[in-house]
Parts: structure tokens; C-alpha cells; sequence
């Protein structure tokens, strides 16, 4: 399913520590850029993944993009993945598209949560699924009413943003993302994303239209 | 009386959200005013008995549920001007604890649509609605006997009753002292586990819900 209205997120399977040994390498071969393997929460209890799973029919919960809005390179992505885990199980005989390798998280400590200390507008300034060194700028909160920055959003570690806001009213405690620790990363997916690194917002390039270099917006 | 503000939330475009108490009963007298608003104690005073506390307008919509409490409010005040509430007894009345959402006439948190009495206990460093139920909790845990004004899940005309989740301690019989139509003791659901009800009794609270009416109206009758 779809994240919520406010949060973005990259093509990812979620599985309650219960199932790890079961769902982990069905999840494998989904194609998704990234498998969470969380505790047990009380609320996930009364899931539909976790009665079928709890009944002896794997499920797993995909999660990703944003909710009411249509993600279509992630649709294509678990499209193929979902054909990759068909011809796994036996299902489907015809070609499909060698799985990506994703990253893994089975250490709750793994994961950190930027939640927003005061209420107000979240501007970010880094994009969905960049790789952000501990301290970078992901964001600030300004005061809708004078603009002014009452936070900076800062990573609280190295490594993937693999939830972001895209929602820009915060209150005090709106969740704001959510990022993977680098040293849950192998030798090859820490060197692909050091590689991609953090990436800047396009619309920090307002700056260059204020400054009327590429006409509009010229002061 | 004692009007406390148990906490306070900055706002987006509005003023911070108060969560406002009153206090009754002799131990009511301890606690300094805040000189930034008179007439108001800020936070509940520390080694204050707690008795019985009563909270209610934890959704938008719960309209019979926080004019029951300002009726409460007022015929305590009347009681205890008069003498007439028991020494070392004390009694705790949030009438409104989300006036976020109520001010908004919305049941759940404005914002993400989130419900406050599926947040409990609470998580300080959480989500918005985690960190309001952690703010609750702390000023409600430790009252002898709770009392929460609420409204079911499903909206309806609702005969006055109690309602008690079954966590292994039966304390029913009190429950016919409110003199409604029945009491409901039922074995909770997973996601009824992060409720006022179930995290009072779990925190040795005697907990009481108390449903009647229809949402979005007051009934004067209940």
C-alpha cells in the first residue's frame, strides 16, 4: 500500500520480526530498493498481512510512494517484481527482470526518526532517498506568518532518507522522515549511494531566478 | 477550585494549544499560581492527592461529553464552596482534551487525522497525537478511580452505560454506582491496548468509560 497523505516513501517491504525467516527472501525478490524488518507492534496485530501471515499464507506489505498520487516508475519497479517472485515460486515461466539487490534492516537501531521539535512549514532542501552525512541540512520549519527559520532539520546519522515529508505543515512531533544507518549498508550499496549523495532540492534554484539569470522573478 | 494548565502545544496559525484542569478537594490548595496568568496554576501540583479524575473532549466531536464536564465543574465548584467534599479527597476535571480539535469541530487530530485515544500511554519524543497522550498520562496516572467521557468508534444514539475492558480486574460492581443503563465489560481488541481505559487499569487506575448520546450534539438529557 501507499504511504500516508504527508510522507513519501521508496519502494520498500515491511515484515514483523515474527515472519523474518519466512518473508525475507520471498521479499528478496520483489525488486523493492529496501526490506524493514520491525518489531511487534500491538496495532499491527489486527493487519490484514499479519492474520494471513498468522494463518500460514505469506504476505508481505509493500510500501510505497505517497498516498492519492500516482508514482509510476515505482509501480513499474514492483510490476517486475512481483513477476521476478511469480517465476520463483513456480508461478510464471517467462521472462522477467533480475531483482535489485535491496538494503536490509533487521536492527531497530538501525533506524533513526526525524520528528519536528516545534510546529511550522517544512522546507526541505535535500530529496526523497538521498544519502545525507550525520549533521547535513535535510530541512528547516519556518514561521508560516514571518518566514523566519525557528529549526533546522538535521540528519541525526549517515545515511539513506528513505522516508521524507512531502507534506509541508508540520506540528510539533510530525513525523519528518525516517533514515537507515550507512552500517546497515554492504561495501557496494554504502559506495552507490556515497556516490549519489545528498541531492539538493531543484527549487533551491529559485535563487538563480531571483537574481534574474534565467528570467521571471527578477528584483 | 484550582484551573491548571496541565500543558501546552505550539500552534501553526493559532494560539498554543492549553490543556486546562480543574481541581477540587483540599489538596487542591497547594500550588502557585503562574504570574503569566493569573488565576491558573501551572502543571499539576506535585504530591496533590489524586483521586478521581474525569477528562473528556479527547475528539472534536464529543459535544455532550464536554458540556457533561462543564456541568461537573460546576456543581463541584458549588460543593466545594460549600464544604461538602471529603477531606484528602480530590477530584481532577479536563473538559477538554483536545481543544485542537474541537476548536475545529474534527473528531480526530486536525492535522494528520490521528486519534489521541489510540495513543496511549503516550511516547514524549513521538508523533504530535503520542506526544498530547504522554502529556495526559502523565498528569493522569495515579488516580485512585478514572472517568472517560467518550463516545464509540461508530457514530450512533447511545443509551448512557459504562464501559470496562476486561484486563483481568473486575471491579464491576462500583460501576453501578453511576446508575445507567448497563455496564459493558468486554475483553479488549489488539488495538483497544493503546486506549485511556486499558493503560489506566494496567497502571492500577479503577477505569471508566462512559459512552451516551449522539456525536456532534449536545444531548442535555444524558
Amino acid at each position: 500500500h501507499a504511504s500516508n497523505l504527508y510522507l513519501t516513501e521508496i519502494p520498500q517491504v515491511r515484515i514483523n520480526e515474527l515472519f523474518e525467516d519466512l518473508l525475507v527472501p520471498y521479499a528478496k525478490k520483489l525488486n523493492v530498493d529496501f526490506i524493514w524488518v520491525h518489531g511487534a507492534a500491538t496495532v499491527l496485530e489486527a493487519t490484514l498481512a499479519h492474520s494471513l501471515n498468522s494463518i500460514g499464507t505469506p504476505t508481505l506489505v509493500v510500501e510505497m510512494g505517497i498516498g492519492l498520487r500516482l508514482t509510476q516508475a515505482y509501480g513499474e519497479q514492483l510490476v517486475d517484481g512481483i513477476f521476478s517472485l511469480m517465476k520463483e515460486l513456480g508461478i510464471w515461466s517467462g521472462e522477467c527482470a533480475e531483482p535489485r539487490e535491496p538494503l536490509l534492516s533487521r536492527d531497530p537501531e538501525d533506524v533513526s526518526f526525524l520528528n519536528a521539535p516545534v510546529s511550522g512549514v517544512f522546507i526541505q532542501h535535500m530529496e526523497h532517498n538521498s544519502y545525507a552525512q550525520q549533521g547535513q541540512l535535510v530541512g528547516e520549519i519556518v514561521d508560516p506568518l514571518r518566514g523566519e527559520c525557528l529549526c533546522k532539520v538535521l540528519a541525526p546519522c549517515t545515511g539513506v532518507i528513505f522516508t521524507l515529508r512531502d507534506f509541508p505543515i508540520v506540528d510539533e512531533g510530525s513525523l519528518i522522515g525516517r533514515m537507515l544507518d550507512a552500517r546497515a549498508l554492504n561495501p557496494e550499496q554504502r559506495a552507490f549511494y556515497e556516490a549519489r549523495g545528498a541531492r539538493p532540492v531543484s527549487s533551491l534554484d529559485l535563487a538563480k531566478y531571483r537574481k534574474g539569470q534565467q528570467g521571471g522573478y527578477a528584483e | 477550585m484550582k484551573k491548571i494548565l496541565l500543558f501546552e502545544m505550539r500552534s501553526l496559525y493559532r494560539d498554543s494549544m492549553r490543556v486546562y484542569g480543574y481541581l477540587f478537594g483540599a489538596d487542591a490548595l497547594c500550588g502557585e499560581e503562574d504570574p503569566e496568568h493569573p488565576g491558573v496554576v501551572r502543571g499539576f501540583p506535585q504530591g496533590c492527592g489524586k483521586t478521581i479524575a474525569v477528562i473528556s473532549g479527547m475528539r472534536g466531536n464529543e459535544f455532550t461529553q464536554v458540556f457533561e464536564a462543564s456541568q461537573l465543574v460546576s456543581r463541584l465548584s458549588l460543593l466545594e464552596s460549600q464544604g461538602r467534599i471529603t477531606e484528602g479527597c480530590t477530584v481532577l476535571v479536563i473538559p477538554v482534551a483536545n481543544p485542537y480539535s474541537f476548536n475545529s469541530e474534527i473528531r480526530f487530530w486536525p492535522t494528520d487525522d490521528t486519534d489521541i485515544n489510540r495513543m496511549f500511554p503516550g511516547y514524549d519524543l513521538g508523533e504530535t497525537t503520542q506526544r498530547v497522550a504522554a502529556s495526559l498520562f502523565d498528569v493522569l496516572d495515579g488516580f485512585e478511580f478514572g472517568i472517560h467521557l467518550t463516545s464509540h468508534y461508530i457514530s450512533g444514539n447511545f443509551l448512557p452505560h459504562v464501559s470496562i475492558q476486561d484486563t483481568g480486574w473486575d471491579y464491576t460492581t462500583s460501576a453501578k454506582a453511576f446508575g445507567l443503563s448497563y455496564v459493558r465489560f468486554r475483553k479488549p481488541t489488539q488495538y483497544d491496548t493503546t486506549t485511556l481505559n486499558y493503560n489506566w487499569q494496567i497502571w492500577n487506575t479503577k477505569a471508566y468509560s462512559i459512552y451516551g448520546g449522539n456525536d456532534q450534539t449536545v444531548d442535555r438529557d444524558v
